[in-house]
């Protein structure tokens, strides 16, 4: 189910909340959320759920249910998502370049497809993966009951697609939600996070793929603002797609009385390449530090230790050799930074701004075409004509707007503050009703998330 | 970071806020419910039809807007003697398809719905007194697994009708699921069609309309008497599958639907239900990728129909000079070819 279908919106949610806050108390409370999450996620398939289930129970069985974990346990906790993700997600990818390598046919493996791949399992397999090195590191250093330790796992808003959460991020909103309710300033909060999450998605993302989609569909005789368009509209996109998504899970999760951590911080204001990667999919960049990075000897072989890192948080995104070449490019950034830092720093910072901006927008093209469409556009994006008539004005002036909001929009900020006085909560109701219209104006037709499809 | 941290201090007047969001969002509401309800009165088709306010209408007035116009005409037209209903693959059909003369016949199709829906407004009709003589009813292919919900009337204005359909699906097939999901899908197209009254498309329209630019309107104009014109040319190949098999096992509903038109055709209505023809050079494939559910509802819904005075026509064997017109899905028929068949049914 996705946060901008009508069901979720308009039944699922109303149901839930009114269930969570006005039906169930005390433990009932967490059994029903538990129920309400795997319905959620049941909808995109019954064999999802399956998964999600089995995946938790193994963890359950092999790491949260020890007094102390040892070692072993530990190793064989991880592995049971791992091999999930690893049949589910890679195993076609890999046995299919294993096979075009050595020239023989792919086979096909049972239950695997992009229509089978459980949705958001690579956030799902991240949270049990963390939870079980925390639980051997001591960091969570008492088993929790399963019931809990399976909300945190399964509750809904982060579960197809982040936050990526550590134990201590809800560790206390788990243990109060048997007591929780939503009180006024939670709710202004909560509503201000879900109206504008919808609206970067429904009115900027999805009508930025609109008039991105029709240009890449047919490349030829592309212009080069036509290319200049699909590259910097798609980091538009893909921005407000995933931001939008955050900020409506940090929403949700306000309603059930769980803060969940940001999980951007002004990306496309990054002065450099490392910069950006402490400001775009926080919660990613600091799972990837702390789980894979730091265990590798972390700086102490930095270039060998950043490429490892990168090439698999590009792989983590997506089963496609274009994903492990968009990871190894941030990955050649990032180490390029490192060793100019000096004559980088001394630019302007409008300069550094701008650089970056470029360099994260141009690598954005290999995660959205695959490797053929991808040198396609390449080869087109300069050969044509300098200006073209595919992008109407409007294109241009929603890329303005685009960019104002990047510049300006604030919600962290306005859902932080925004009802301090009379005045300010005059604004706020009429500003959030302004909202509501705007994406009601827009929902019809609004598409799938990107990150869905991790 | 442990649980929710106090926002007390900064959000003083958060009440005042949300009851100032609901209110405004309140008013949203009823100023559309208001213009919906305007439009509603204003008559379309027949005498009064013009194919600028027609378009400008369908695009003010929503996804389920065609059904209830067409039957709010019905209700001021004297009663016609052939009426047509189904989903968008009849809609391009007219009274010069089918050889009638203007005036008989009226199209009360409407996109995206299905079977139950055309029952539900033959119902509504039936009430009051404006049931066309003969009847075309659409069955459309085991694509859509022959169902589809109702949007018309809606839970909201009717949730017994609903409910009793719940009652019956609940009571006559296996996959206890399956009322929850159709609950599910009607509650949430009710709140669509409310909704998706706000459309910046429509908005757009409408301000062109007022700006003196209304050509943009009429693409697909509909006609006096109510089907639409639908324009196939240029358009390429498209896929054979329309949508997904929904929920296929919905055979109760199927056939308290069947004995309904069954108990109609006893009053002396001829009542004609027709599976929609498949294009030609797809035919065998689809016919290769018939789900077993749909296969055995279908078998069961053709047999029973025999046991009633309706008439009950599989879709016509494919022609070979079918293959030069160009079909914009696998089910979606060039008018002239529908209308070719379905004339021969009449």
């Amino acid at each position: 189910m996705l946060f901008n279908d009508y069901r979720f919106l308009f039944l699922y949610l109303p149901l839930t909340l009114i269930g969570s806050l006005l039906v169930f108390r005390g433990r009932w409370r967490e059994i029903f959320l538990i129920a309400a999450s795997f319905a959620f996620y049941g909808f995109t398939g019954k064999l999802h759920a399956v998964v999600l289930a089995a995946c938790i129970l193994w963890l359950h069985l092999f790491s949260n249910a020890r007094a102390r974990p040892t070692r072993a346990q530990t190793v064989l906790a991880i592995l049971g998502p791992a091999v999930v993700l690893l049949y589910f997600k890679y195993a076609a990818f890999l046995i299919g370049s294993a096979a075009a390598v050595l020239g023989l046919p792919a086979p096909a493996l049972p239950a695997v497809s992009d229509a089978s791949l459980p949705a958001g399992i690579s956030f799902f397999t991240f949270h049990l993966i963390a939870y079980a090195i925390d639980r051997y590191r001591g960091t969570v250093d008492r088993p929790q009951p399963l019931a809990r330790f399976t909300l945190f796992i399964s509750m809904f808003p982060h579960l197809v697609a982040g936050p990526i959460l550590r134990w201590r991020d809800v560790d206390g909103g788990l243990a109060a939600l048997p007591r929780w309710r939503l009180t006024s300033p939670a709710a202004t909060e909560a509503v201000t996070y879900i109206l504008f999450g919808l609206a970067l998605k429904v009115v900027l993302a999805d009508n930025l793929d609109s008039i991105i989609t029709p240009v890449t569909a047919q490349m030829a005789g592309m212009a080069v603002s036509d290319a200049l368009f699909v590259i910097f509209g798609y980091s538009f996109q893909i921005y407000f797609d995933f931001y939008g998504y955050s900020l409506i899970a940090i929403g949700l999760g306000l309603l059930f009385g769980l803060r969940f951590p940001d999980n951007f911080a002004r990306p496309y204001a990054a002065l450099n390449p490392r910069d950006f990667w402490r400001r775009w999919h926080i919660t990613l960049s600091y799972w990837i530090r702390d789980y894979l990075y730091l265990p590798l000897g972390g700086n102490r072989s930095y270039i060998r230790n950043i490429l490892i890192v990168f090439a698999l948080c590009g792989l983590w995104h997506g089963a496609g050799w274009n994903y492990v070449i968009w990871g190894l490019y941030h990955g050649v950034l990032v180490i390029a930074y490192h060793l100019l830092r000096t004559p980088w720093d001394r630019l302007p910072r409008l300069v550094q701004l701008g650089l970056t901006f470029v360099l994260v927008s141009a690598g954005w093209t290999l995660f959205q075409f695959d490797f053929g469409p991808w040198a396609t556009f390449w080869s087109q994006a300069f050969a044509g004509p300098l200006a073209g008539d595919r992008i109407a004005p409007a294109g241009w002036l929603l890329l303005a707007a685009a960019t104002a909001v990047t510049v300006v929009l604030r919600p962290e900020a306005i859902a932080a503050g925004a009802c301090a006085t009379a005045g300010g909560a005059v604004r706020w109701g009429l500003g959030m009703a302004g909202l509501v219209l705007a994406v009601l104006l827009f929902l019809d037709g609004s598409g799938a998330f990107i990150y869905f499809r991790f | 970071m442990s649980g929710l941290r106090s926002t007390d201090r900064p959000h003083r007047w958060s009440r005042l806020g949300l009851v100032l969001l609901v209110a405004a969002i309140a008013a949203l509401l009823l100023a559309q419910a208001g213009i919906s309800r305007w439009l509603q009165s204003i008559p379309v088709f027949g005498a009064a039809w013009n194919a600028e306010r027609v378009e400008l209408y369908g695009r003010l007035a929503g996804s389920v807007d065609p059904l209830i116009v067409k039957y709010a005409d019905a209700l001021r037209h004297e009663r016609y003697r052939y009426g047509l209903f189904g989903s968008s693959r009849g809609m391009g059909i007219s009274h010069q398809h089918l050889g009638l003369p203007e005036g008989v016949f009226f199209n009360f199709s409407s996109g995206s719905t299905g079977f139950r829906q055309s029952v539900a407004l033959i119902h509504a009709l039936q009430e009051a007194g404006r049931l066309p003589d003969t009847l075309l009813v659409t069955l459309d292919n085991f694509d859509i697994g022959y169902f589809r919900h109702v949007e018309w009337p809606s839970i909201a204005a009717d949730p017994a009708y609903h409910l009793s359909y719940m009652y019956r699906e609940a009571t006559g097939q296996t996959d206890p699921l399956v009322p929850f999901y159709a609950l599910a899908e009607a509650v949430a197209v009710s709140v669509k069609n409310l909704l998706t009254s706000f459309n910046f498309e429509r908005l757009i329209a409408v301000l062109r309309y007022y700006e003196g630019r209304p050509e943009t309107l009429v693409p697909n104009p509909f006609r006096p008497d109510g089907s639409r014109h639908m324009d196939y040319q240029g358009r390429s190949q498209p896929p054979f599958i329309s949508y997904s098999p929904a929920w296929p096992s919905m055979i109760a509903g199927m056939m308290a639907d069947l004995a309904l038109l069954g108990r109609i055709a006893e009053t002396g209505t001829r009542v004609i239900i027709y599976e929609t023809p498949i294009a030609p050079h797809l035919a065998a494939e689809v016919e290769a990728r018939r789900d077993p559910a749909t296969a055995r509802l279908r078998a069961a819904f053709f047999e029973a129909c025999g046991r009633t005075r309706v008439t009950c026509v599989p879709p016509p064997a494919p022609l070979p000079a079918d293959q030069a017109f160009i079909w914009t899905s696998c089910c979606h028929a060039p008018p002239h070819i529908l209308g070719r068949h379905l004339a021969g049914l009449l």
